[in-house]
Parts: structure tokens; sequence; C-alpha cells
């Protein structure tokens, strides 16, 4: 059997499952319209009344996004170390120092410049 | 035993050294945010980042020894012995791409520091050096993983600097440029994964050799073949090759001027590192499929850019049309490779022409920040503004023809020539004759609008100019206009700088 089956069968079965539940929704399932429902959901924004070209809209959400995926990048660097920091010596110990370090520095940098303030 | 791979700082010192000048940077701002009296120290970490990088470059380029740092080790693989492959190697051609990055980097550090940047000196010095960091990196990366990271590390931070203007116009060009940036890098990381998905290699020396087995199946051959293509698709953008050039003019003319000059000269050199590392390093076996490729993605770039450019009256949106031309020029010679015997001349006219017109461009580029910021319409003055320089601003007239003759390949501007006939001798010589033709139109086409700029400049002031302005020209802005205009005169009282780069072996 070729190794693309699987892979294939998978594929099938994600669109029927989609279609499935879909489907089930629209011909089942109660419409009610709210206000809460209309909206962007979680950070979107919104793109009425005021569209692009005038329309402006809060960057907080961004702001904090992307600082919790600097330390989301960190978080995934320091894992691997602490896995395998009894093999890897003094010399990783620095490198790993040094890294945070950086890192650190440029959280300062932010934390400073406010850019850790909601408003 | 987990195995640490022994780093060479020495080797390092010229992508170490900006970074650390952008950690100092952070530091002092972190320390005393927004200081207006430690303006100073933050430009002189700043410049001393970029002078800290070229002296390492310098020394190593007098050094000369063949250093690589962040090596696996070799052994007995599966056929026969294999070779230990390094992640960073110091070569000619990481040198040149340093040394044309980092000088290129300081005189538009030099041109923003009391301009553009001076609101917001932290944001751009940190910026800046990162981007330079980034190419110094990618010129001396020699697998697919330091390559994608370098390339990103060199262009992401572009959009912030060209965001940093902070008004609608602004804005505008840093979506484009990010949107750009981010498509370009999903069609790279496309292209790489396939190479690596057909040879099972990280490292460049090791593509190299499996793709230049004897006995490859078609199928290997067509996957590495697709990603190469989607690998060249991918960098295009960054060197906004035609088809992938829609971001340049509105991007230039959006940034401010000297972020406009870094992204013609710095972000050119990481592109054409990027092409160059990829597919002379990598993939030199595929240079017959590939040479084709570019060759004509070249020709297209060079047409179109020109075309264009003839059409242009605002200076920065010439300069920005000037640039894709200049773009496809710097590639031409790559187009000429036909086996993996040739690529190593291609290369270094590649190189060599970029040597040109990073001097060239940074001097014009000079000139325009300079009048832009003596007249009333700003950065949207046109070239009709430049009738009679030569009366008023003899000097920087002077620099400014000068720099114009280099790009259009015209005496005085040897240095010019030499690169355009140095980039058309490899596809004489391969018999690319098609491409060779093409290339040679384009030396009229663009003759025609870089004369044509040349010539407002002692063409008789115009009725209605109004009482010119006395140009103040800053201390910085005075050794970029000086140091661009040495560069440029040096090198065409000595062309075989330009002619002859990268003489020893290819790696």
């Amino acid at each position: 059997m070729s190794p693309y089956v699987p892979i294939l069968v998978l594929l099938g079965i994600a669109f029927a499952f989609s279609l499935l539940t879909v489907g089930l929704g629209m011909i089942l399932g109660p419409r009610r319209y709210g206000t809460a429902k209309m909206e962007a959901y979680e950070s979107g924004i919104q793109p009425t009344p005021r569209a692009v070209g005038g329309g402006r809209f809060p960057v907080k959400y961004y702001l904090v996004a992307m600082l919790f995926i600097i330390f989301d990048i960190e978080g995934v660097f320091l894992l691997p170390f602490a896995v395998a920091f009894d093999s890897l010596g003094m010399f990783a110990l620095a490198e790993m120092v040094l890294f945070v370090a950086t890192v650190f520095v440029a959280y300062a940098y932010v934390w400073r410049r406010g850019g850790l303030e909601w408003e | 035993m987990t195995r640490v791979p022994s780093v060479d700082w020495v080797a390092l010192a010229p992508v170490v050294a900006p970074l650390l000048g952008v950690v100092l940077v952070l530091v002092v701002d972190a320390v005393a945010p927004r200081a207006a009296r430690l303006a100073r120290v933050h430009d002189a970490l700043a410049v001393a980042g970029l002078v800290a990088a070229g002296a390492a470059v310098t020394w190593l380029a007098v050094d000369g020894a063949a250093r690589s740092t962040v090596c696996v080790p070799g052994g007995d693989g599966e056929a026969g012995l294999v070779l230990p492959s390094c992640s960073y190697v110091v070569s000619d051609l990481t040198l040149t791409l340093q040394a044309i990055a980092v000088v290129g980097a300081l005189g538009c550090l030099l041109l923003a520091v009391d301009g553009p940047a001076a609101a917001d000196r932290t944001p751009h010095h940190v910026l800046l050096l990162s981007a330079v960091a980034g190419v110094a990196a990618l010129a001396g990366a020699r697998d697919l993983a330091t390559l994608v990271i370098a390339l990103e590390t060199a262009s992401l931070p572009a959009v912030g600097l060209v965001a940093l203007r902070r008004d609608a116009q602004g804005a505008q060009a840093g979506i484009t440029l990010l949107l750009t940036a981010v498509a370009s890098l999903g069609l790279l990381l496309l292209g790489v994964a396939l190479i690596h998905a057909a040879t099972g290699e990280l490292h460049l020396d090791r593509i190299a050799t499996a793709l230049s087995g004897p006995d490859l199946s078609g199928a290997v051959l067509a996957v590495a073949g697709l990603g190469t293509v989607l690998g060249v698709a991918g960098i295009g953008f960054k060197l906004s090759a035609v088809p992938f050039h829609l971001w340049t003019p509105d991007t230039y003319a959006g940034a401010p001027l000297p972020i406009a000059a870094f992204l013609a000269v710095v972000s050119k050199t990481a592109g054409l590192a990027a092409v160059v590392v990829l597919l002379a390093l990598g993939l030199p076996a595929l240079a017959g499929s590939w040479g084709l490729v570019v060759a004509v993605l070249a020709a297209v770039t060079v047409t179109v850019g020109n075309l264009v450019a003839l059409r242009q009256r605002v200076a920065v949106r010439l300069l920005a049309w000037s640039t894709v031309a200049q773009a496809g020029w710097v590639l031409l010679p790559l187009g000429a490779a036909v086996d993996a015997a040739s690529v190593p001349t291609a290369v270094a006219a590649s190189v060599g022409y970029l040597v040109a017109y990073a001097a060239a461009t940074l001097a014009v580029f000079t000139v325009v920040v300079l009048l832009a910021r003596h007249h009333p319409a700003g950065e949207e003055h046109t070239l009709a503004d430049y009738r009679g320089l030569a009366r008023r601003e003899p000097v920087a007239a002077a620099v400014l023809g000068f720099g114009l003759a280099c790009l259009a390949g015209l005496p005085p501007g040897v240095m010019g020539l030499v690169a355009k006939l140095v980039a058309v001798r490899p596809l004489v010589d391969n018999g690319v004759w098609v491409i060779a033709v093409i290339a040679a139109v384009n030396v009229v086409l663009g003759v025609l609008y870089y004369l044509r700029w040349g010539a407002l400049l002692v063409a008789a002031p115009g009725a209605g100019d109004g009482a010119p302005v006395t140009w103040r020209v800053r201390p910085a802005e005075g050794l970029v206009l000086g140091g661009a205009a040495a560069l440029c005169v040096a090198f065409s009282v000595l062309p075989q700088v330009v002619a002859g780069v990268l003489p020893g072996v290819l790696r």
C-alpha cells in the first residue's frame, strides 16, 4: 500500500466530518442572531462602520500577542536545553545565560518604554 | 554525551558586532528612556557597532585564514567518507558581501541620524543594526536553516524601518513590505523544504554532493528543481525582480529617503547573497536548469525596470524603478551559468556588479536626500527640481552626475562600464546570445533616463523657480557624500577591483 493512502483517507475523513457538522448545523440548528454573535471573533477588527483608509483600531492586543510569542519561543529553546542540561556542560549554560540575558534586555526596553501598559 | 559544536567567535565577529551594538543601544534606552541628552550616545553606539563589524571584516580579509564554524563532524556514511560540514564559512564571498552591507548601512545610518531617525533613535538604530547582522550572517550561511533565518533577520527589520515615518503613507509602505516579506518567506520555505526532501541534507555542500551523483532518479531531480524554482521566487521578492517587484515603487516612495537607500543597498545585498549562497553553493549541479530561469527573470527585470523608469518624473520613484532594473543586472551573470564549472565566474561577475551598484546608488541617494531636505516638495520632488543644480551646488551636482554616469555605465563612470562588461561577458562566453542582446538594448534604455537626469543638472535654471535655498549640509551627510563619491572615483580609477572580486575558490 502506498504511504500516501492513509493521508488521503485522513483528508477524506476531515472533509466528510466538516461537511457533516456544518450540514447538520444548517438543517437542525436554531437561528438566533444577537449583537454578540455578529461581533468579530476575539481580537478581530470591526470592518464597519469605518473601513480601511480612515478607520483606526487598537493595537494593544497585538502588542501583547507579540510579546507572548517572544517568550513562547524562549520557552521552546529553554525546554530542550533543560532536558539535556546534564550532558551539555558549562559551555551550554553560558550560552543559555547569554541568550536569556539578550531577551531580558529587549524585555527591559519594552517595559521602560511603556510597552506593557494597557492604557 | 551530547555534542556541543565549538564556536569560532572571530569568524562570527561581523555578525556579533552589530548585535552587540543592538543590545547596548537597548540597555542605554532601558536605563534612561527617551533621554534627549543621550541621543549622541545612541548614535555613537550604533556607529561603533557597524565600524567594529567593518573592522572585523577587514581583519578577517587581511588574515586570510580559511575559517569555518558551527560544524557537524564527518565520518563513514553509507556511500563512503563524509566530510565535516559547517553552517558558517568565512570566504572571499562572505567577506565581500559583508563589506558591501556594512559600508552601505553605515552610509544610510549617517544619512538618517539627524533626519528621519531623530525622533526614534533607538528603534531606528536597533532595527538597522539587526538587519545588518542578518545580512552578515546570510553571507556566511552554509546550511538551509541558517540561510532562511538569516534572510528573515535581514528583511523583517526593514519593515519596521519603513513604518517609522508614522503617517498613512509610511504605514501603507510598511504593510506592503510586510505582506511581501511574509509571502516570499512562504515560497522560500516551501522551496527549501522540497530541496531538503529531495536530498535529505541540510548543509549546502552536502546537498551539492547529493545532487551531483551519477544515478539520480528523475523524481529526485524534479522535486529539487521545483524547490529551486520556489526558492528563487521567494528570494526574487527581496531582490525586487520582476514579476515580484510590485511592492518596490510604493515602498520606496512611502519610506523615509535614507531608509529607501537602505532598501536599495543593504536589502539588495541580502537578496543577492541569498541567491548566490543557495544556487551557487547548494545547487551548482542544477545550474543548467536554474541558469535559464534566472536568465529569463533577469532579462525581464532589466527591461521592465528600465521601461517604467523612463516614464518617471518623481526622483524617488525613478530611483525605485532604476533599482529594479539594476537588480536585473545583478542577476544577469548568474543566468549565464550552464553547468557547475561556469558558476564561479558568474558569481564573481554578479558580486562585482553589486559592488559598483552599491557605491553609485549610495552616492545618488545622498544627493537626493540633501535636495529633498532643502526643497518645499520634500521627498516628492521631481526631476525638474534638479534643473541648474550644478550652478547652485556644484559639489553635490558633480557627485550626483558621476553616480548617474556609473549607474548608466557611461564614461567617466568607468566603474559602471566595467561592471556592465563583466556582467555581460559570461553570457557571451557561454553563448546565451538572446539574453546578451537584451542586455545590450537595456544599456541604451538606461543611458536615456540617467543621461536626461544628468543633463538637467547643467541646464540653465528655468524661470519661476523661486529663490534658491542655500544648502546646509550636516557633517554626517557630508561624510557620506564624500565617502560614496570617493568609492565611486576609486573604483573607476581602479576598475580591476570590480572586475576581480572573488578570485579564489567559491566556498
